[in-house]
């Protein structure tokens, strides 16, 4: 292990409230597993109640339907802590993890864990930013999944993409399906929008590559 | 049901002392709005977290054309702004009165020190607040993998689930289930057509009738899987 579960707390909201000493007895809780990429940690639907924090890798948090379609919700990284609602409820997850490529995480259940988290209060409140921080997210996805079209959302994605490496050529990172999950459509519309804008002119797109022709446009149908 | 008795029978201020429940009944502000008044806009800055004494409260979404109603909050219901726990984070839905409401708020800077004494407290905030992630997540599989037929039909099976073979006065117009169900009044009505000649359900100016259940159900079960 490259990171020591203390050393990680330290940086992890929530955790980072805690003093050394009870952080140092949290680590020592810690299980600590891999998985290989395509691996699930949790399938929606189980009664979960774990505290994650993956200290290499990546791992995706998304939700199933009865046809196979996928949601991405959320894409965790090292040192971004989840925090199951089975640990509050005792509920099934709502939403699936799965290694998006080989990771290594740091559990803990919520009996050991929680005594310790709630006899702090400075903790207790970050928790509850941490939550709202959430609620936040699941907002902004209800409301582009009821007031925005597929194409604004979409184009939204590869602005995002775009933003993050600032190059015209974006690297196709993302599969047709990955793209779908992420924006809530199934990988059919996705090539099919994909297809339009190349044929409006706002992007060329190869078999490793977008590139950005008309950034104004594409800006503009994303709604930025 | 007075604001003493509403906070005595929430779990959030349970865990609270006589003293400091007489406080909080004390300090709070307590507002009333007519029906259809508004309390917060979406994108304000809005630092409180309140508690529904009368009335209903509509949490809605807004775009430039359409809205969608979130959620209901009921007499001694709790529900807060996102500044109150996020300095300045605007509001991502606007609150507006169902119908004539009264709420009992207070800020962030006076409920955050009880918060921090009291560990139950914060304990069941967390619970209140993944029990409404929970609801969100539900929204999301609805709107990510349920159509607007689905969705429709689930609504009048809920909402009018007295109307089974037996009319029933409409008190939901067009635009209203629009922004339950996310879509525009023009596909409700359309819909609505549908089920009808299909049979599953009576419509008439004024009432309405579910004339098949069953059919009503397998259309909204889709949606369910």
């Amino acid at each position: 292990m490259e990171t020591p579960p203390g050393e990680l707390l330290a940086q992890t909201p929530v955790f980072c409230k805690l003093n050394q000493r009870e952080r140092a007895d949290i680590g020592n809780l810690a299980v600590w597993k891999r998985y290989a990429e395509g691996e699930f940690l949790a399938h929606q639907g189980d009664v979960w109640p774990y505290v994650l924090v993956p200290a290499d890798g990546q791992i995706n948090v998304h939700k199933l339907s009865s046809e196979g379609r996928s949601l991405g919700a959320l894409r965790l990284g090292a040192g971004q802590v989840f925090w199951s609602p089975s640990v509050f409820d005792g509920g099934p997850l709502p939403a699936a993890l799965e290694a998006r490529q080989t990771c290594e995480v740091y559990l803990w259940h919520r009996d050991p864990l929680l005594p310790r988290v709630r006899a702090n209060p400075e903790a207790m409140w970050d928790l509850c930013e941490l939550l709202i921080q959430r609620i936040r997210q699941a907002s902004d996805m209800v409301e582009d999944l009821a007031f925005q079209p597929v194409a604004h959302r979409l184009a939204r994605l590869l602005m995002k993409q775009y933003q993050e490496t600032a190059d015209v050529h974006v690297s196709r990172s993302l599969t047709l399906d990955e793209m779908a999950t992420m924006i809530g459509t199934t990988p059919v519309m996705v090539c099919k929008i994909l297809s339009r804008f190349a044929g409006e002119g706002f992007i060329k797109v190869s078999r490793t590559e977008f590139e950005i022709i008309e950034h104004n446009k594409l800006e503009q149908m994303a709604g930025l | 049901m007075n604001l003493n008795e509403l906070l005595s029978q929430n779990l959030i201020f349970t865990g609270l002392n006589s003293q400091e429940k007489d406080d909080l009944v004390k300090s709070a502000i307590t507002r009333e709005y007519q029906k259809g008044a508004w309390i917060s806009h979406y994108g304000d800055v809005w630092p409180y977290l309140f508690v529904v004494e009368r009335g209903i409260v509509t949490p809605i979404k807004e775009s430039s054309e359409r809205s969608l109603i979130v959620v209901e909050l009921d007499e001694g219901e709790v529900f807060w702004g996102l500044s109150f726990f996020l300095e300045d984070a605007p509001m991502p839905v606007a609150l507006v009165a169902k119908e004539t409401c009264r709420i009992s708020m207070w800020s962030h800077d006076h409920i955050k020190p009880l918060l921090l004494k009291n560990g139950q407290m914060s304990w069941e905030l967390t619970r209140l607040m993944v029990r409404r992630m929970q609801y969100a997540s539900e929204i999301l599989d609805e709107f990510a993998f349920q159509p607007v037929t689905g969705r429709l039909a689930r609504l009048l099976l809920e909402h009018f689930g007295d109307a089974v073979g037996d009319y029933v006065s409409r008190d939901m117009t067009l635009d209203e289930m629009a922004a339950h169900i996310g879509t525009t009044r023009e596909m409700v009505c359309r819909q609505l057509y549908k089920f009808a000649d299909e049979g599953a359900i009576q419509i008439n100016r004024t009432e309405f009738m579910i004339s098949d259940q069953a059919r009503l159900e397998k259309i909204a079960g889709k949606i369910v899987g």
